[in-house]
């Protein structure tokens, strides 16, 4: 006698099992069996016991407090989309890596197939000239309306200039980001602060011990003679725009695509240092979870990696940091 | 469906999207009940629920360009709420999921102490509706979401499947054994002969004699 799977037993109630082998075994066991049998009919009871409970559940209505938060968090919204540097996505190009450890890897995020059969002759000519070099080809860049300088100076441009509201983790750490955010407003901005950080989606899956790994003389990608941490170059990678690049983007970070502002700011932020400039931006996987990867740069040459989960940047969950690491 | 203005949904979103300062927030107000409800039954309480609820908006309100308009937008919206919800309960591993009651009895899923009911509605079986929420906050994320969507916002399966972006058949299945682990909780089905409270079917102790042909791979 095969002992009575209750899952199984469900699954066949509720109508999941359709038309497969397992619906017609199952079909045959409460037949022929028993203890199937008398299971089926107390699970059926039961079921309709447990809709007659749901359906004492009264219906919620938005209370009148929490409609006002909310509406106070869009208007916020709102205004910080009108002050954004308007076309901060012209000529942003986002390179795919196609890191063999993503090979296998399917879902919602990866239309890896359909877009990279497309070649640089689907846009009618290629949009680099032959002969760039290949570490170039996973430059990226937000344009020059969003050029990052020295710590919180970038995001002034965003007229994020009220930070006191954005919790970070702790009282001490907003009032310093407030405080460095006023004074930025007046510290001059040298042109070699303004590179922009390098936006990747790789579609790479970090792991922790590759992270505490120099990956390039300035510890950032962009020196990295492969990829970020030595996965398979891409010659003949096509260009993505920002556009596309979102497909390659895990569903999970979509919403925080292509810049995470005030995660970014908030990563900066949680350094507590002076002059922590994000170089580089990957929204990929770290152990398997939909993650960005952000590389850092401190005024003293120390190099740093954040990974931070899809809440990064929300109002009360701060910055949903994973994983963070010195590069040595 | 259309307001005093006669703009769909999706008019309004692409409205927001080309700048009308206004159209997210119509958008909003015309599904804001039922929006608060999948994050509230989601989250079995109300400050989380407040929380993520926020998440999301502000998340859409930002995203709102990339909509691609191959779901209806309140599908959209709907997943959108329900990753932020999740998102949420993944980060608060370490703390206790149970929505416990307060000194006065009442749970944190709503303050007004009398069980969610509102001044008017018919009287509440107040120790039901306490216990089915206590029940509904300790089954598996992906079961809750699929029974909050499904028996307590009843919405098709078909467009849970679509919120929820699995197959049908992983909605109903979710919802099945979902119903069954309630039934235990609530005391509907008689121990000893009952549903294990984590499922019989663990993964690790297959037995291969078994079909294995499972929706969703293995019990949770």
């Amino acid at each position: 006698m095969r002992e009575v799977d209750w899952d199984l037993l469900a699954d066949h109630l509720g109508g999941a099992l359709a038309d497969s082998r397992t619906e017609r075994q199952v079909a045959d066991l409460i037949a022929t069996d028993p203890a199937w049998a008398w299971a089926a009919s107390e699970l059926s009871a039961a079921l309709a016991a447990v809709a007659t409970d749901l359906r004492a559940l009264p219906d919620p209505v938005l209370p009148d407090d929490v409609a006002a938060r909310l509406e106070e968090a869009l208007s916020g919204a709102g205004q910080r989309r009108g002050r954004a540097t308007g076309g901060h996505l012209a000529g942003s190009q986002v390179a795919a890596a196609q890191g063999s450890r993503r090979a296998s890897r399917t879902g919602p995020g990866r239309k890896a197939g359909p877009d990279r059969e497309r070649g640089p002759d689907d846009r009618g000519g290629s949009r680099r000239p032959a002969g760039r070099p290949a570490s170039r080809r996973r430059l990226a860049r937000w344009g020059s309306g969003l050029a990052v300088a020295a710590g919180l100076v970038a995001f002034a441009a965003f007229g994020i200039s009220n930070l006191g509201g954005m919790v970070i983790g702790g009282d001490d750490a907003s009032g310093i980001a407030a405080d460095r955010g006023n004074q930025a407003e007046a510290a001059p901005v040298s042109p070699s602060d303004s590179e922009p950080p390098q936006l990747l989606a790789s579609g790479y899956d970090y792991r922790r011990g590759e992270l505490s790994q120099r990956s390039g003389s300035s510890g950032t990608p962009l020196h990295a003679p492969d990829g970020p941490l030595g996965q398979p170059d891409v010659a003949g990678a096509p260009d993505l725009d920002a556009e596309d690049g979102s497909d390659l983007v895990p569903e999970a970070l979509r919403h925080l695509w292509p810049l995470p502002e005030q995660c970014l700011s908030a990563v900066i932020a949680s350094y507590q240092a002076e002059a922590v400039r994000p170089r580089a931006v990957d929204f990929a996987y770290f152990e398997g979870q939909p993650s960005i990867v952000i590389w850092v740069t401190t005024e003293q040459g120390a190099s740093w990696v954040s990974v931070v989960g899809p809440g990064c940047g929300s109002t009360t969950a701060g910055i949903d940091e994973r994983h963070r690491s010195q590069l040595d | 469906m259309t307001g005093g203005a006669g703009r769909t949904d999706a008019e309004l979103l692409h409205a927001h999207v080309a700048g009308d300062a206004n159209a997210f927030a119509e958008l909003f107000a015309r599904h804001r009940d039922r929006l608060w409800a999948v994050a509230l039954r989601t989250m079995g309480d109300r400050e989380e629920a407040a929380d993520a609820l926020q998440d999301a908006l502000l998340s859409a309100h930002r995203a709102a360009d990339r909509f691609r308009g191959d779901s209806a937008v309140t599908t959209w919206l709907h997943r959108i709420i329900v990753n932020a919800c999740l998102d949420r309960m993944r980060r608060r591993r370490s703390h206790p999921t149970v929505p416990l009651p307060d000194s006065r009895g009442n749970d944190r899923f709503d303050r007004t102490g009398v069980g969610g009911a509102e001044p008017a509605a018919p009287a509440v079986d107040h120790d039901t509706v306490l216990a089915v929420r206590q029940a509904l906050a300790t089954l598996p994320e992906d079961q809750r979401t699929a029974i909050v969507l499904v028996d307590l916002q009843g919405y098709p399966v078909a467009e849970v499947a679509e919120i929820l972006q699995v197959a049908e058949g992983t909605v109903k299945s979710r919802c099945s054994r979902g119903r069954a682990r309630l039934a235990v909780l609530l005391g509907h089905l008689r121990g000893g002969v009952a549903p294990a409270q984590e499922g019989n079917r663990d993964p690790e102790r297959d037995v291969p004699s078994r079909s294995g042909q499972v929706p969703e791979g293995g019990a949770r």
